[in-house]
């Protein structure tokens, strides 16, 4: 089971939940689960997340195995420098 | 297996000299200006003098009859149909229907000499209709305020919003209200902060040569060379592969060269002007004007503290332009807002704006100084109001190793308790203040970055080694990556050549930005080694008849393993190279990744500082930077980019600002009027490394390069109001702003 | 406008070269004699990258024009290492990491060296007064102070 945590902003395009466990393998289909639950999120998504799993923040590669256990956060796409 | 502990290391945390050094200091080094070529044509760039206006009419007939003229370029030489930030880059590489800001770019013209593209730059006509314009994001985003572009919003700004607001962000955790009723005090304050300049020394310089079939090369100084490759074919719709790009030497960047500006248009003047090259040297007020200084920010923030200092709730809400296009670094600025600390309730809400200004690139932890300023001014007066000693409540409230950060996830193993904890050690703490002195504390943080890296390394017949990396080294990383090549393959420093190499000798490397040359270029190094090693350990196998896996490498050259792997004389690194063409052929590592395994940076700075009660002006003391390397590789360049760091903020707290007229255009486009620090205006600059190395790199590295910028500009403005008693909310804190706030409050 | 040829001494040689009147003698050190050693920086005397000495005088290159050059001697960074041997400044600079990018070191040592055949002694103070008028915007100027100091005292110790 891995848990996922989108950032607060996002609650108005879920029911308000921002915390969701998942079975699903890869990033991608966690992602593309949640958008079928939630299509408002669909945009926010093709626009670009960045995602930390367990604090480290990877590049978003939908074919990225969820390990189990594991805490995905969701962030606002990080633009630095 | 890569040591890691101290005593192990025999190269890393010594400091040999770089291997670039003669070059630098005789003036042979070539950066970007110091290139000629064949054929060559200088080019000029027309750019707007109004903030705000509709481009009627460009006429370039009287440029192109002059004699020695050979090309002119407008944004009909440029292919339609980009979108989203391939289509920012070329509208801010040429405007389109209208100039954006006072600079943007509108024609460019190339011709036999310097003297002449710029007279024929000045003969090219052209006819505006002057547009309102704001260059205030709280004026932008007024409901009056006029429209830079429709429909530039994203998918996150919600309804109601000036159509300025391009992005907006929002996150937090925990119960806000419930966490402001728990404190003793709320206190919420605005802070601002203005534009400032990146301020390298050398302006942006290219020479690009490009042929009618699409073939080009550039030599230009940039912190990424793939990302100019990128971006330049993106904006001139050329394939990626085509246009080889060289890095030369870099006379600093810190965030602002790892973007495009002009360097397209030496491609387009080269391409018509039958394939000469072209190159194009921007003067000092065009950098100023036209490239890209940082986000100006109008911040509110509320932070509630208990009796005895425990932070209880805080809320941020930040409005930064970053420019005429969307990316002000406000996404990164909350992020780092409270993240030296753990807070039960946080919310924060930034909008990105804008505003008839250059188009914001990086500056050094963008978004981070700002929110520093903000966050650790507020703490600073809760502490002053509360008579605690700052110091003590960061330890109190210090964000942990492995616990939930304020942006959401939980941090890996981070070094701020050690920073805080040196930094109350260190001596210049109970140094003596007289009058008129104050001393101001304040923590920063930056995330740091892993990103696309490439590296190859080959070995030589006489068993030394070139390492092709793609950062370019802009303070020293040459050195540091040859002393992680030679520490992991154990030969001496002088063996290992470093080379940074073109776009074509390489994969893809994202730039030396994030403070990632380091930590991500220094771990492919240390990846490319190792894969060295196991076939230069196959190699000794094969001659010695047994299997790979009863070879090690030690100190430079291939053991037998054990007594049962056999009596084998070692083979050395360069008796294998010289055999290599026939023993398999030649030898080299490479790697290719984005590393995860990324390290932050925190930091502590404690500034003194002296205010002349009758000129207003500040002299700074004392400074001292702790912050955590992780590993220093060569502790002098760390030392640098601390000290450097430390003093691009003491600038832009004291001194540094975009200064726009009424009419929109920038007043102080020279280094006489937009004054950065120079050495008559500073101490030396105190520095301790402090090393929680990091388990994500081989030699434990952490990047440093950008949160030093972060604490100086907040601990500035706090000791200053040590010193006067006068709170500066708005940065810079220029001699005659502090006057008159320090006589504003003698009037009561 | 016509060009006007000019014959000078740059680092001990005699040189010649044709100069566009409004040419700066910085751009005639840098395109017509390829000595790019001498930056520029903001071509408004500010920023002292372009820095050479005149006839023993510290001088912007950018605010003198090439025509001007007639008959001087002038000194640039490329002169500052004789017959290979680099001058202690040049060392020390290594030695103490007194340089991030590079870029403004060319002008800080050609400056550093006036300074010290001016006054073989300053101090750090007078070092850094002596200095201001080279902006360095990767360092903080710690180092090169530092190196400019121990350089000083190496060269009176040898003197």
């Amino acid at each position: 089971m891995v848990k996922i945590v989108l950032w607060s902003g996002l609650r108005r395009f879920t029911d308000g939940t921002l915390e969701f466990e998942t079975t699903a393998p890869t990033l991608g289909r966690a992602m593309s689960d949640l958008v079928a639950q939630y299509p408002g999120l669909g945009p926010i998504f093709d626009q670009g997340v960045s995602v930390a799993i367990d604090g480290d923040i990877v590049p978003p590669n939908p074919a990225m195995a969820l390990p189990d256990g594991a805490e995905v956060h969701f962030l606002q796409q990080m633009r630095g420098g | 297996m890569a040591k890691d502990t101290a005593n192990e290391l025999r190269i890393v945390g010594t400091r040999p000299d770089r291997p670039d050094g003669l070059d630098k200091v005789t003036g042979r080094a070539r950066y970007g200006a110091d290139i000629s070529a064949a054929g060559l044509l200088h080019g000029a760039v027309v750019r707007s003098p109004h903030a705000h206006a509709r481009i009627v009419k460009i006429d370039a007939s009287k440029a192109l009859a002059l004699s020695g003229v050979k090309a002119v370029v407008t944004r009909d030489d440029f292919p339609t149909g980009l979108t989203g930030e391939a289509w920012d880059l070329q509208e801010n590489t040429m405007a389109g229907e209208r100039a954006l800001y006072d600079g943007h770019a509108v024609a460019a013209v190339a011709a036999t000499s310097a003297q002449l593209a710029r007279d024929a730059a000045k003969l090219i006509e052209v006819e505006y209709e002057i547009l309102p314009h704001v260059t205030d994001v709280d004026a932008a985003m007024a409901p009056d305020a006029p429209i830079i572009r429709e429909g530039a919003a994203d998918h996150s700004v919600p309804d109601g919003l000036h159509p300025n607001v391009v992005r907006y962000i929002e996150f937090g955790h925990g119960d806000l209200e419930d966490g402001f009723a728990k404190a003793d005090i709320v206190r919420e304050h605005q802070y601002k902060t203005e534009a400032a300049h990146q301020g390298y020394i050398e302006p942006h310089a290219c020479m690009g040569q490009m042929g009618a079939d699409g073939k080009g090369e550039m030599w230009v100084c940039t912190q990424g060379h793939w990302y100019i490759r990128k971006m330049c074919t993106q904006v001139l719709g050329l394939d990626a592969s085509q246009l080889r790009v060289t890095p030369s030497e870099i006379g600093g960047g810190f965030g602002g060269k790892t973007t495009i500006f002009m360097e397209p248009l030496s491609l387009a003047l080269s391409r018509k002007a039958g394939g000469r090259p072209v190159k194009i040297v921007m003067s000092r007020s065009e950098v100023l004007r036209a490239t890209g200084p940082t986000a100006s920010a109008s911040m509110d923030v509320k932070i509630g503290m208990t009796k005895d200092g425990k932070i209880t709730a805080g809320s941020a809400t930040f409005r930064m332009q970053g420019g005429a296009f969307a990316g002000a670094p406000v996404d990164m600025a909350l992020y780092c807002a409270f993240a030296a600390y753990k807070v039960p309730a946080l919310q924060h809400v930034g909008y990105d704006v804008l505003a008839n200004r250059p188009k914001a690139a990086a500056y050094r932890a963008p978004g981070s100084p700002m929110a520093a300023f903000a966050v650790e001014s507020l703490l600073d007066e809760m502490c002053n109001e509360l008579g605690l000693d700052p110091l003590d409540v960061r330890v109190k409230n210090a964000a942990q190793s492995h616990e939930t950060s304020s942006f959401g996830p939980k941090f890996g193993v981070i070094g701020l308790n050690e920073t805080l904890a040196a930094t109350q050690a260190h001596p210049n703490l109970s140094a003596p203040l007289g009058p008129n002195q104050g001393r101001g504390i304040a923590s920063g943080f930056w995330f740091n970055h892993g990103g696309d890296t490439s590296v190859s390394m080959a070995l030589g017949e006489d068993g030394t080694v070139t390492v092709s990396i793609g950062t370019p080294d802009i303070g020293g990383s040459r050195a540091s990556m040859a002393m992680m090549a030679a520490e992991t393959l154990e030969i001496p420093y002088d063996n290992v050549r470093v080379n940074i190499v073109e776009t074509g000798a390489l994969g893809v490397n994202e730039p030396t930005h994030g403070s990632r040359a380091t930590f991500a270029t220094g771990k492919a190094t240390v990846e490319a080694a190792q894969g060295m090693i196991v076939e230069m350990c196959k190699r000794a196998a094969a001659k010695w008849g047994i299997e790979p896996d009863a070879v090690e490498w030690r100190d430079g050259a291939a053991h037998p393993a054990g007594p049962n792997a056999g009596e084998y004389p070692p083979m050395t690194i360069g008796e294998i190279g010289a055999a290599m063409s026939n023993t398999g052929g030649p030898i080299a590592g490479h790697h290719e990744s984005v590393p995860a395994g990324v390290g932050e940076s925190f930091g502590t700075h404690v500034v003194d500082v002296e205010v002349d009660p009758e000129t207003g002006r500040t002299t700074i003391l004392r400074y001292l930077v702790v912050q955590d390397a992780g590993r220093a590789i060569h502790p002098a360049y760390v030392e640098g980019q601390y000290q450097g760091g430390a003093v691009q903020g003491i600038g832009w707290a004291l001194n540094e600002e975009y200064v726009y007229d009424d009419m929109g255009r920038l007043q102080n486009p020279v280094f006489l009027d937009y004054r950065v620090p120079v050495a008559s205006d500073l101490p030396m600059i105190d520095t301790v490394i402090v090393e929680v190395p990091n388990p994500g790199h081989p030699y434990g590295v952490r990047g440093v390069g950008e949160t030093g910028i972060a604490p100086p500009l907040p601990a500035v403005a706090n000791a200053v109001a040590a010193a006067t008693g006068v709170r500066m909310r708005h940065l810079p804190i220029t001699p005659s702003k502090l006057l008159a706030a320090i006589k504003a409050s003698k009037n009561g | 406008m016509s060009k006007i040829h000019i014959t000078t001494k740059v680092n001990g040689e005699e040189v010649e070269f044709l100069a566009d009147p409004r040419d700066t003698l910085l751009d005639c050190l840098r395109d017509q004699l390829e000595l790019t050693g001498t930056k520029e920086g903001c071509s408004t005397g500010d920023c002292g990258a372009c820095s050479v000495t005149v006839d023993g005088t510290l001088v912007c290159s950018c605010l003198m024009l090439g025509v001007e050059a007639q008959d001087k001697q002038i000194e640039t960074i490329e002169g500052m290492a004789q017959d290979g041997e680099l001058h202690p400044l040049q060392r020390k600079f290594i030695e103490h990491a007194a340089l991030q990018c590079g870029f403004c070191t060319p002008g800080i040592l050609v400056a550093a060296k006036a300074l010290l055949e001016k006054n073989p002694d300053p101090n750090e103070t007078e070092v850094r007064y002596w200095l201001a008028g080279n902006l360095c915007r990767c360092t903080g100027y710690d180092k090169i102070i530092r190196a400019v100091m121990d350089a000083a005292a190496e060269m009176r110790g040898a003197a």
